[in-house]
């Protein structure tokens, strides 16, 4: 049996180290999210109860109702339309990660129909002080604390190209596009932030 | 931080010699900083100002008054105001790529090494050879466009247009691409606040105070509006301390962000503001990763405008002379940028403003010749200090005229008696009253309401979530401003759930504003200028309505009045009351001036911002991209994507060869073409079979798990809008394909199906298009390649997997989907693997195929390989086809409702007539056949009534060595082997082709199932 | 122009792509054919309020039923599509 290396959605687009400006701290860290599990969701007639439980038994987790993301464990969700989740899994590696929206469909049942995303999305992890000011130039929502805590997600354009943004956690802001895009988002997130420095990682 | 600093009058800026250049300006006061000096140069002359100075009070320090030709009479123009406003100072920026024509010398901060260069004039600004233009002035008048130069036509493009582009116009526009960064970029607020003079300050502080998110923009570069330019104090101390220290306090404020040099300049649909913050302007070159200048979108729930007002010209002769300026401008200079504008003044007004020059000028030791006030009774308070300055006052007077040559040297008014008398004088101060810059309140259709009281428009209903203070809803005071922007920002802050009592209102000048209308002296000296940048007098105005052209707009668009670059902020209502004057209906019953987006010059950058070159539109790359660009791809964009278009190899002359080789490779052994491009839709759902059979013309329901079926979408209308495949995974899951172009289109039309004509259906829909690197592998050899690649034990007999299937197999373990299915009409199978192992897949294919030919082969090839094969695609799904016109007509089910099926049985769509597919191939055997070109019966007239269709595709088919093309053609079934004129008359192309079917490769179709 | 979604909140009208009139009602499948004609073609073009059919395609993707003024381009009422339709 051949054995194939993967790549992920960005790897030799997104060039590690310092863009932009050059002194001080770097306003934006940027990472791809590229090893996860991704797998969509989207719920049957009549199931919201069933799925919310299946989801709360099987992996801890808290369906999001409307726009915005819970995590539990390795495993998140992030709401993509009325219906429908992104579910992903940072744990599993390689060909295991196919695992994943099996092990959904197994545990889901009818409550919803998996279908297996892993390598459709091309995500990218952003933290750091100019986060929010490197988004505005992005996209037209409303990032304050007070609009977008942590939890939060919504779907809208940036630079024209159709995006996913939630944040996980107070510090971290995760935003996803087809992986076509990937490209053509993470240059545009790396000359947003040239302004503020911007530290590129290896995800 | 944000306001002005007036520099100690210490030692160390004492001790430094005033520049030597600087003659006219004032040796104390001011808000520049004298321990600086930066140089300049004005139409390549050496001189210098200080930081805070702008480029029009630098050039007035350094005693140049001329400094600009105007539009279409190339008269000498001068600097008219000191702000925003200015219709005549309009130089040429910078050189090089960053040259920027029309930029206002009043509005540009000066920086070291600042470069202009004056407009419009050859070959130079004092000698002027167009200004004999002045001469033939009576063939510019009003409409000169429409009527000198209609006859004789041809002369228009020889002789007129070059004359008018000439003689006519204003700066150069750079000759190479900008080199400097724009952004665009949003912001979101409680309440914004437009405007940072008093008003404003006070609204973004009471609003901030309550703890709103306030944004304040402030076009200038430092807060305090009108009060960086009067003598007047606020809370009894000097006004630039008292807005340092609002300005300390709004920094202070968390929730307070303060935009300096940011304009407002539009009001969109919404309630959206566009705002142009010009970051880097004021610097010789932007600062490393900076961009020049910003495009902010700004999402608010309350807008304060309060945005101040511009002083209003006086139409009179010779109004246009430099040394002409407006009153309030007059002030500007003196006690903003301390420059004298003249030594030797008439002041010429409607009301109280005008005094305050009076006493400015006199306190910085300028002389009154004159002050011409329109109103018969001077108010004693003015009398008074006309009195006590020694000034001569001439109530009841107008100002008829100014002689000199490049500059006021006198001026000739009437006395109330109607006694003129000239009167030596550099400097004519102006004041017509004030217009509130009400632009924004109009931009969503708001109409403006005539004010008596200040004899100017005010704004009318106001669009929702908007409030007005100050001087923008026509209160003049500081005293006003104050308390208004207090009261608006409290009403703002409230209504966005901040409930607050508001500031305490600091004291301040709250004198009254007595004023007469002053708009027009009739039947003065010379030309009397209402746009002065479009070089519009009093008699276009007159002309026009003499022509009929009496409505506002008309007369806009008929004199080009308020047209230009300022587009009229100091001559739209001037222009108005000259008009009211010759109907006598008034102004309010004459028309209205309105304002429409932008409020001021919004450059092409800005609005494009960073989508340009690379980022233009976003690009979308398959998995594969990479490892057909290291394989010789050459790419062709389709849609946003960068499909390989083929694959070149040494020794290979052109296109074609590697195209040929790659078509004859396929039909010969097997090639590996990237089809991830493909629109790829999974429908999953107990109802998933149940739209599928609404959205495509053939039957879904009854296609058997693990079977593919071709599936052919209409639109409604009948016609046909895609075509692609449908696979069934499993009873409540399908995978659909749809083609590059349509996958967009083909989404939103399922989901219009489901969400609005079926919205009880249980059923999702879901791109996966991005999740799969998706490859077809066709050849008589597909099958013994893919059974040396995919992993051990895959079963590939037609018996187990036949043409028209799809299975799960995998390759290293990765799970991946086959279908069996061929559009090259060969041997052929389409290989989904997950995205992130499609390069790895890619290469262990070309291994495993290497000894059996695998060729990768791209867009080129497909198309030749379909055409040769005869299936429609883009070129055939063009919108205008139907399913019956492709030979498909059978495939529109009749058993079941479906979109289109309707429709599509019209009776001009099912004419035996219409031109159905056909092949074509040339009749000498040889002749290339392009898409596009007409067909004729031979012999027939060419004209568009015996038209008998079209070729839809074209191509070289290396598989039987002569061109073959696709085509529509009337009654085409009965004219297979007859002959027919192939007419291409843009391409000069004229042949001959014979009919015939559109298969031209294995017509009985056995080698797909092979 | 904007237009408050009812899942993702206002956004600029960059998000949506429009379709046009939501009250014509597609026929049955053997409706005679001017009903058909009516339903895919004719329209009013109406100034004020007006019910249309708008995607969000850029976002949630749901289609939604806007009722917005022709004259002043405010926004009256949006609602979901697929719930207007499934409300009783």
């Amino acid at each position: 049996m051949a054995d194939l290396a993967m790549r992920t959605p960005l790897a030799g687009h997104l060039k590690a180290g310092r863009h932009g400006r050059a002194e001080g701290t770097p306003g934006l860290h940027v990472t791809e999210r590229g090893h996860l599990a991704t797998a969509a969701i989207a719920l049957r007639a009549g199931q919201q109860a069933a799925l919310a439980a299946a989801l709360r038994d099987g992996f801890g987790l808290d369906l999001p109702q409307r726009p915005g993301c819970a995590g539990s464990g390795a495993v998140e969700l992030v709401w993509n339309g009325p219906g429908q989740w992104l579910a992903l899994d940072s744990a599993r590696e390689g060909i295991g990660r196919f695992g994943f929206a099996r092990e959904l469909a197994a545990r889901l049942g009818a409550a919803a129909s998996v279908t297996d995303l892993t390598g459709a999305r091309a995500v990218l992890r952003l933290t750091g002080p100019a986060v929010r000011d490197t988004l505005a130039k992005l996209l037209p929502v409303d990032l304050h604390e007070s609009v977008f805590p942590a939890g939060a997600a919504t779907l809208t354009l940036a630079s024209h190209i159709g995006v996913t943004l939630w944040r996980p956690d107070e510090a971290a802001w995760d935003i996803a596009c087809y992986r076509s895009f990937g490209e053509s988002l993470a240059h545009a997130v790396v000359e947003a932030a040239a302004e503020f420095g911007c530290e590129v990682t290896a995800g | 931080m944000n306001a002005p600093q007036r520099p100690a009058a210490g030692p160390a800026s004492l001790s430094r010699p005033e520049a030597p250049t600087q003659r006219w300006r004032l040796k104390q006061g001011g808000l520049i900083d004298r321990g600086q000096a930066l140089s300049f140069r004005f139409d390549g002359r050496r001189m210098t100002g200080h930081p805070g100075d702008t480029l029009a009070s630098a050039l007035l320090a350094n005693g140049v008054h001329l400094v600009g030709r105007s539009f279409k009479y190339h008269r000498p123009r001068g600097i008219l105001s000191a702000g925003p406003e200015e219709p005549n100072a309009l130089v040429e920026l910078r050189g090089g790529a960053r040259r920027e024509p029309n930029t206002r010398a009043t509005q540009v901060e000066l920086f070291e090494g600042l470069e202009a260069r004056s407009q419009n004039r050859w070959p130079s600004l004092r000698f002027d050879l167009a200004a004999v233009n002045g001469l033939a002035a009576p063939l510019l008048a009003a409409g000169f466009y429409y009527k000198t130069f209609m006859w004789p036509a041809a002369f228009w493009e020889k002789l007129y247009e070059p004359f008018i582009r000439r003689a006519a116009g204003l700066g150069r526009a750079p000759g190479s691409a900008d080199p400097d960064q724009y952004e665009r970029s949003h912001l979101h607020c409680d309440v914004l606040v437009v405007g940072g003079g008093a008003a404003g300050l006070m609204a973004a502080l009471a609003a901030g105070r309550a703890g709103a998110r306030v944004v304040l923009l402030e076009e200038d570069c430092a807060l305090g509006g009108r009060l960086l330019s009067e003598s007047e104090s606020v809370d009894d101390r000097p006004a630039a301390e008292w807005l340092n220290g609002m300005a300390a306090e709004l920094a202070s404020l968390p929730g307070v962000r303060v935009m300096l040099r940011t304009s407002a300049f539009g009001l969109l649909d919404g309630g959206v503001v566009a705002a142009l913050e010009r970051v880097s302007d004021h610097l010789p070159l932007p600062p490393p990763h900076l961009p020049r200048q910003r495009y902010w979108k700004i999402f608010a729930r309350r807008v304060v405008l309060a945005a101040g007002a511009i002083e209003r010209p006086v139409v009179f002769g010779g109004n246009d002379r430099p040394g002409v300026m407006l009153a309030g401008a007059v002030r500007s200079y003196l006690n903003r940028y301390a420059v004298l504008p003249g030594r030797r003044a008439v002041v010429f007004c409607g009301g109280d403003e005008g005094w305050r020059s009076v006493a400015d000028l006199a306190a910085s030791g300028a002389r009154i010749e004159a002050v011409v006030d329109a109103r018969p009774e001077v108010p004693q308070a003015q009398a008074q200090l006309a009195a006590r300055l020694g000034v001569r006052l001439v109530a009841g007077g107008r100002v008829l005229g100014t002689q000199g040559r490049s500059r006021v040297a006198s001026v000739r008014f009437a006395d109330a008696q109607g006694r003129e008398e000239d009167v030596g004088a550099d400097l004519l101060a102006v004041s017509g009253g004030w217009n509130p810059s009400l632009h924004l309140s109009c931009h969503l259709g708001g109409r403006p309401r005539w004010d008596e009281r200040i004899h100017a428009f005010v704004p009318g209903d106001l669009p929702p979530g908007m409030g007005v203070a100050g001087a923008a809803g026509g209160q003049f005071t500081t005293h006003a401003a104050l308390a208004e922007g207090a009261r608006e920002g409290v009403a703002a802050a409230r209504d966005c759930g901040f409930p607050t009592n508001g500031p305490d209102i600091p004291r301040a000048e709250d004198a009254p504003r007595e004023l007469v209308p002053l708009f027009h002296v009739p039947h003065g000296r010379g030309k009397a200028f209402v746009d002065y940048q479009h070089d519009v007098t009093d008699k276009d105005v007159a002309l026009a309505h003499r022509e009929g052209f009496r409505s506002v707009e008309h007369l806009k668009r008929y004199t080009t009045l308020g047209m230009a670059t300022d587009q009229g902020k100091t001559a739209n209502v001037t222009g108005l009351a000259v008009m009211a004057n010759i109907t006598g209906l008034g102004i309010p019953g004459t028309g209205t001036t309105t304002a429409r987006p932008p409020w001021t010059p919004v450059s092409i950058g800005a609005i494009a911002g960073p989508h340009r070159g690379k980022r233009f539109r976003p690009a979308r790359r398959t998995p594969l991209h990479d490892w057909e660009a290291a394989h010789g791809a050459s790419f062709v964009e389709v849609g946003l994507w960068y499909r390989a278009q083929w694959y070149a190899r040494p020794g290979e002359a052109g296109w074609r060869d590697s195209v040929d080789r790659e078509a004859l490779a396929v039909r010969a052994g097997a090639g590996v073409c990237d089809v991830s491009t493909l629109g790829k839709i999974e429908v999953t759902g107990p109802d998933a079979a149940a739209l599928l059979d609404l959205a495509y013309a053939n039957s879904i329901s009854n296609l058997a798990v693990g079977r593919v079926r071709y599936g052919l979408m209409l639109r409604e209308d009948g016609f046909v809008m895609d075509d692609g495949t449908v696979a069934r995974l499993a009873p409540d899951r399908f995978f659909v394909t749809t083609t590059t172009v349509n996958a967009g289109k083909v989404m939103q039309h399922l989901e219009f199906c489901h969400q609005v004509l079926r919205p009880h259906l249980d059923v999702s829909l879901l791109s996966v298009t991005d999740a799969w690197a998706q490859v077809s592998i066709a050849g008589p050899n597909a099958r013994k390649i893919l059974e040396a690649a995919l992993d051990p034990g895959t079963d590939l007999s037609n018996a187990a997997l036949p043409h028209m299937a799809c299975t799960e197999v995998s390759i290293g373990g990765v799970p991946t989907r086959l279908y069996r299915l061929s559009f090259s009409g060969e041997l052929a199978y389409e290989l989904g693997v997950p995205a992130d192992y499609g390069e790895a897949t890619m290469g262990l294919l070309m291994e495993r195929g290497a000894p059996f030919g695998l060729t990768p082969y791209g867009t080129e090839a497909l198309g030749v390989l379909r055409i040769e094969k005869g299936h429609p695609a883009g070129g055939e799904l063009n919108g205008q086809t139907t399913a019956r016109d492709l030979g498909l007509g059978k495939m529109v089910s009749q058993r079941k409702d479906c979109i289109g099926r309707r429709l599509a049985e019209r009776p001009a769509l099912i004419d035996p007539m219409r031109p159905v597919l056909v092949g074509l191939k040339p009749a000498d055997g040889s002749a290339p056949i392009r898409a596009g070109s007409h067909l004729y019966a031979p012999g027939a007239e060419t004209h568009t009534a015996n038209g008998l269709g079209y070729v839809t595709s074209a191509c070289f088919s290396p598989t039987l060595g002569h061109p073959i093309a696709l085509a529509v053609l009337a009654d085409g079934a009965a004219r297979v082997g007859q002959r027919i004129r192939v007419l291409d008359p843009v391409r000069n192309g004229d042949v001959e082709a014979e009919v015939c079917s559109p298969v031209f490769v294995d017509p009985e179709g056995g080698r797909p199932r092979g | 122009m904007r237009i408050t979604c009812p899942h993702c909140g206002p956004r600029g009208n960059d998000e949506f792509t429009v379709l046009g009139a939501a009250d014509p009602v597609r026929p049955g499948p053997d409706a005679p054919l001017a009903g058909w004609v009516a339903y895919v073609h004719e329209r009013e073009n109406l100034r004020g309020s007006h019910r249309e059919l708008w995607h969000h395609q850029a976002g949630c993707r749901a289609w939604l039923v806007v009722e917005r003024d022709t004259w002043t381009h405010a926004v009256i009422a949006v609602r979901a599509a697929r719930e207007a339709e499934q409300a009783p």
